[in-house]
């Protein structure tokens, strides 16, 4: 009668415990997943593709802009990605090209006729604007 | 012995409402990271400013505007190309000189005239922004010029792949 009832304890117990830990597996997964999906660089690509662009058509020549993007640090950091590679300008096509991943950028366009110069340093973008000579 | 029998269909339902919890933390993810940051109606204001800035001089209307070959591209420092047939950028300048039509200048896809009058109205989510300014100004000799001009922005950007 007693190794009965421990039998049944024992199975009690275990089930609990592969219970458990079937829970723990799932939420790490999802914590796993969330995490690595939230530093996804294109959300980052596209804003400051946009930003620069806007920049760009909003300024005068002979104009020096300093743009803040210090909130790259960490992620440059983490990826090891040179800062000098991140921003460029298409001149022939007038596009902004911003670049957070080995294999791919985001490109935006902007309508004005400058020319254009980018200086990225650690925490600040530097966007010369000039008439075309 | 019915009560070992129900923990057994139990278990099913308990692997559903997992799977189903899942399913929702990866679709709001999903969701949040293919939200397109719209600046289509920023764009189509810039350059609604950008025209109407450089028709003006020292105050008054610029009169030179209205001669011909006044090329608005070069005057107004706008890229000829972002204008071409099939762009993501329009702009219509239409200038009255005591309700006469004194001069038109188009450029940019066409097609977006008609879309702006249709999201006059309702709102679209693919169609272009749109931005209409009617302007009076004088010039010199206190003629009254009354300049519309209608800009409009379709862009969407474009994810570029590298290969090296």
């Amino acid at each position: 009668m007693k190794k009965m009832v421990n039998k049944k304890a024992d199975t009690i117990v275990l089930e609990t415990v592969i219970f458990i830990i079937l829970n723990i597996i799932f939420f790490v997964t999802m914590m796993i997943f969330v995490f690595r999906s939230g530093t996804s660089s294109y959300v980052y690509e596209q804003t400051y593709a946009k930003q620069i662009a806007l920049i760009i058509d909003n300024a005068k020549p002979d104009m020096a802009i300093m743009f803040d993007i210090s909130d790259l640090d960490d992620f440059l950091e983490k990826n090891n990605f040179p800062i000098n590679e991140v921003f460029s300008i298409d001149k022939q096509n007038n596009k902004v090209f911003v670049k957070l991943g080995r294999n791919s950028g985001y490109s935006y366009r902007y309508f004005s006729d400058y020319d254009i110069e980018l200086k990225a340093n650690s925490n600040r973008l530097n966007i010369i604007v000039r008439n075309k000579s | 012995m019915n009560k070992k029998a129900d923990e057994k269909y139990l278990s099913i339902w308990w692997f559903l409402a997992l799977a189903l919890t899942g399913l929702g933390i990866v679709l709001a993810v999903v969701i949040f990271n293919s939200a397109d940051v719209n600046t289509n109606n920023l764009e189509a204001e810039l350059l609604n400013d950008k025209i109407a800035g450089c028709l003006t001089k020292d105050g008054n209307f610029y009169e030179k505007a209205l001669e011909p070959g006044f090329d608005i591209y070069d005057y107004c420092k706008l890229n000829k190309n972002a204008f071409n047939l099939g762009s993501s950028f329009y702009f219509n300048i239409t200038i009255y000189k005591e309700g006469v039509l004194l001069n038109y200048t188009l450029g940019g896809d066409r097609s977006f005239e008609a879309d702006c009058r249709s999201t006059a109205k309702i709102s679209a989510k693919h169609y272009p922004k749109c931005k209409s300014t009617s302007t009076g100004i004088t010039d010199k000799d206190n003629n009254v010029y009354i300049i519309e001009i209608l800009t409009a922005s379709n862009q969407e950007g474009e994810k570029v792949a590298i290969t090296r």
